[in-house]
């Protein structure tokens, strides 16, 4: 049924407006005043119309998909737990694979909490397949679950990472020149990422993976959880910056091997010039641009 | 022959994929599929690398149904629709659908229970010869494989892929010196090894009989 007083050419157009239209108009006064193309957001319209038989079928779908990610989710094993989200580890479709959970904030408002999540969840795995697509060693994405915000990913057995093994290899005293080549390893890397524009947004050693066998130096760029995409040399001048404030206060005494790392970059992007320039920047003003409040 | 998977997420589901070689009534089974006489995805198994391949959009496609969201209307159709890079319907059935002139084919039967053929029922209707999974890897067509790649970013086809684990090591590999990954992929279906020592087969576990 078409909304009654409407003009012909704004009848509804889809499902989800004719849904609305034919069975809630009647039961939410507020939506008999407004005009059908106004894009309302969805969730707002679910408070409204929540008796409607749409809604409730969705909604209860969703509820069942939800506890069923739990009850799976609660049979692995939980590895970390951060503010953001829950790391398990587990199996996945006969694999070994890591379960990120982006969880419910109860203390941000329903509406934004949800829109937030699941443009983050989106963001990672985007990013993600960008640098796969660009032969950035990542982890696979197996699948992607939007009702309960969570990515199944490979996990990388037998891995370590760069921070444990730096540390592993200064603790047992041994030469820290052959940390050299490694830290041009992860120039490399990083020059490839950033020369495809995704900016990692939490470049640390702990966020880079190293394969087993250790020896072949094979990455692999893993949380992807503040990444986005720009093509800004700032960006990448201030993705580079917290790299060398996280590696330097993890791991005391390696400016030179920093230097290496960014000597690498140089020489393995084709867009390092303006980069580097806006590290050195970065450098001296800190990582916020604005000075503001 | 028969290989049963089971998914985490949905454990009353049962995955079953046969693989069937010289079929002779490949026009006749696809209209079984159609009109529903045969409840499975007939799928043609030269584009499929690895079951595991299979076993992602089977998960994709079973939590779409559950949530409502799938985009096309039957959870068979779904199943393909998955599998392809692109989100053409139409031609993820061209592409990954088995077609009248078919002489392999790979049914997938999603069983919860409610599904109305059983696999006994599709082996009697296949006028073929059924092979045991393993045989998958004979029979993909990497030429094929490589054809829907081009239409794509040159390696966004196989990047979907690799959901895979399996190419993985050997794409790394090949990445650093620079070689694109249909080139690996042709590596490793020829089995060639390259200058590299690893034997690729075996960390990829294709083909490899301690892993399959």
């Amino acid at each position: 049924m078409p909304a009654r007083g409407l003009p012909s050419s704004s009848r509804p157009r889809d499902n989800f407006e004719r849904s609305i239209s034919s069975s809630a108009m009647c039961q939410c006064p507020l939506m008999t005043q407004l005009h059908p193309h106004l894009k309302l957001h969805q969730r707002i319209l679910r408070c409204w119309c929540k008796d409607t038989p749409a809604f409730a079928m969705e909604e209860e779908a969703e509820n069942c998909s939800r506890l069923r990610t739990r009850a799976y989710v609660d049979s692995l094993s939980l590895m970390k737990q951060g503010a953001e989200a829950r790391v398990y580890r587990g199996q996945f479709l006969g694999k070994a694979a890591i379960v990120k959970e982006r969880f419910p904030k109860t203390y941000r408002h329903p509406i934004l909490d949800e829109k937030l999540t699941h443009r983050r969840t989106a963001q990672e795995v985007r990013s993600i397949l960008r640098c796969r697509k660009a032969g950035i060693s990542a982890p696979v994405v197996y699948f992607v679950d939007y009702v309960s915000n969570c990515i199944y990913l490979e996990d990388i057995e037998q891995s370590t990472t760069v921070r444990d093994y730096i540390i592993s290899i200064q603790q047992a005293g041994k030469d820290v020149s052959q940390l050299y080549g490694l830290s041009s390893k992860m120039g490399q890397l990083l020059a490839r990422m950033h020369d495809e524009d995704v900016i990692h947004g939490d470049l640390t050693t702990s966020n880079i993976l190293l394969r087993s066998p250790f020896d072949e130096l094979n990455l692999v760029m893993i949380d992807f959880g503040l990444s986005f995409i720009s093509a800004l040399p700032e960006d990448k001048g201030v993705d580079l910056y917290v790299l060398e404030k996280a590696f330097l206060s993890t791991h005391p005494n390696t400016e030179e091997i920093f230097k290496a790392l960014l000597k690498s970059y140089t020489t393995a992007s084709n867009k390092s010039g303006p980069v580097i320039k806006k590290l050195d920047e970065v450098r001296l003003r800190g990582r916020k641009r604005s000075m503001v409040g | 022959m028969n290989e049963t998977f089971v998914l985490e997420l949905f454990p009353e589901y049962k995955i079953i994929l046969l693989l069937f070689k010289n079929v002779r009534n490949a026009a006749a089974l696809k209209e079984k599929a159609k009109n529903g006489s045969i409840d499975g995805a007939l799928l043609n198994p030269a584009m499929v690398v690895d079951p595991l391949q299979i076993l992602v959009a089977v998960n994709k496609a079973i939590h779409l149904q559950k949530v409502g969201k799938m985009k096309t209307r039957t959870l068979n159709a779904e199943i393909i629709f998955n599998l392809s890079p692109t989100n053409n319907i139409s031609e993820a059935f061209r592409r990954f659908g088995m077609s009248d002139r078919d002489s392999q084919v790979l049914v997938i039967l999603t069983d919860d229970g409610s599904c109305t053929s059983n696999s006994q029922e599709v082996v009697s209707n296949v006028e073929g010869q059924q092979v045991p999974l393993s045989e998958l890897s004979q029979l993909t067509e990497i030429t094929k494989v490589k054809k829907v790649s081009k239409t794509l970013n040159q390696y966004t086809y196989i990047l979907k892929l690799i959901a895979f684990h399996l190419l993985e090591r050997s794409v790394q590999i090949h990445f650093n010196l620079r070689y694109n990954t249909v080139i690996t992929c042709s590596l490793i279906r020829n089995q060639v090894n390259t200058s590299k020592k690893t034997p690729i087969v075996s960390t990829l576990g294709v083909g490899d009989p301690d892993r399959s």
